[in-house]
């Protein structure tokens, strides 16, 4: 075990190390056609250089961080080669090495609190990418094994009829209430499709499917999404709030009905 | 059907290899006989004192509990000699694979899959449950030919 997580690890680094390089060059590079100067490699930024005082060490921490960050993420998979709970505190310690190397990588670009803000949902995109690959060989298995293959990756398919009425309600709807509201007071996108059928909508639609299909937390991330062209053409960005009420509505919805479709059952 | 006897003194055990260029109902329905077939064989079990043959078309999963290796079939709980790595070498190229460090599960016994949060692969046998860590994933998609 020792020798896998050593070799992971190196091999990350070095990969770490010359992605590095690579974005150094690429930065100079682009630096260089924007002021139509020579192309120069630059391993640190002047945020960076600032701190440790001169060049060398502020490139040398540039590149340690570039080799650490690559190693975490060449231990990534590791922790999930074990079973609950003996994997949980390996998670939770790569989760915060990775953060703590991502920061020293970018903080004198993008500063602490972006890099922090960026990190979190990429770490949890490419973890959630991982489990739709892990699902896909579960599937294989089943089908292997004669099983009945289950729902689709995510319950994408069968949640197709959902996300149909998700359209209907997001993105078809508005428009033809914009068309019925008198121009003075827009009752009808101002009022009555943010505050009743937006939430009601939302929450019955999440509630259906729960009940039917157990809780599914892509539906709730859907439907905003879906709004959003509304949100652009019909109103402007003041009204991202609708996105808001109608997350928390379909989320509400699924937790009841998938609660109510187990109590059934 | 061309049917092929190879003697290799080198094997500790006949091993049956069916070739055809495509998975027929026929090659299905050979490579089922021959599974029956390995069902039928038996493994020495402890029940207290008393020893028993089971066939292990029965058994579920063998599991470590601590004090040695337990066998767990369709009507009860036994303890056999074997540590579960042996097992592991007696039970190679069966139905029998290796989902975590401290169990064996019987592939034909496999009544439901569900994937956890974490990627570890909940096996239902029944009534009864196993987990399938990610580090034995690879060697439970070759168990079932993939």
């Amino acid at each position: 075990m020792k020798k896998t997580i050593l070799s992971r690890f190196l091999a990350g680094g070095i990969a770490g190390l010359l992605l590095t390089f690579a974005a150094a060059a690429l930065v100079g590079w682009i630096s260089a056609c924007a002021i139509g100067a020579p192309i120069s490699l630059t391993f640190a930024t002047h945020t960076a250089i600032r701190l440790f005082g001169s060049y060398p060490p502020a490139a040398l921490a540039q590149f340690l961080a570039g080799f650490c960050l690559g190693g975490c993420i060449g231990l990534a998979t590791l922790p999930f080669e074990d079973t609950w709970p003996a994997l949980l505190l390996p998670s939770i310690l790569h989760f915060v090495m990775t953060g703590l190397c991502a920061v020293a990588v970018f903080w004198s670009l993008l500063g602490m609190g972006v890099t922090l803000l960026l990190y979190v949902p990429v770490y949890l995109l490419v973890w959630l990418a991982r489990w739709v690959g892990w699902y896909a060989q579960v599937r294989q298995l089943r089908r292997a094994l004669s099983l009945d293959p289950g729902p689709s990756v995510l319950g994408l398919r069968e949640m197709l009829p959902w996300l149909g009425f998700a359209v209907v309600l997001c993105d078809i709807l508005p428009p033809l209430l914009r068309l019925i509201d008198p121009p003075d007071v827009p009752v009808m996108t101002g009022l009555v499709l943010p505050w009743l059928l937006l939430p009601l909508g939302g929450f019955c639609s999440g509630f259906t499917l729960g009940k039917k299909q157990g809780f599914r937390p892509l539906y709730p991330v859907a439907a905003p999404l879906l709004y959003l062209p509304t949100v652009f053409f019909i109103y402007n960005s003041s009204a991202l709030f609708h996105c808001a009420i109608l997350f928390f509505a379909a989320l509400l919805g699924c937790a009841l009905g998938t609660a109510a479709g187990r109590k059934k059952k | 059907m061309k049917v092929t006897v190879k003697i290799e003194p080198g094997l500790t055990e006949p091993e049956v290899v069916i070739r055809a260029p495509a998975l027929t109902p026929e090659v299905q329905a050979l490579s089922r006989a021959l599974h029956r077939r390995e069902g039928e064989r038996t493994i020495p079990v402890f029940s207290g004192e008393q020893a028993i043959r089971l066939p292990l078309a029965d058994i579920l999963r063998f599991y470590a509990d601590g004090k040695g290796v337990c066998c767990q079939s369709t009507d009860g709980v036994y303890t056999v000699k074997q540590r579960l790595y042996e097992l592991e070498a007696m039970l190679e190229g069966s139905r029998f694979v290796r989902v975590s460090h401290s169990e064996i599960v019987n592939l034909d016994r496999i009544t439901a899959l569900d994937l956890s949060i974490t990627g570890t692969i909940r096996i239902s046998l029944g009534s009864v449950t196993a987990y399938a860590s990610r580090r034995y994933v690879k060697k439970i998609k070759q168990a079932v030919g993939l």
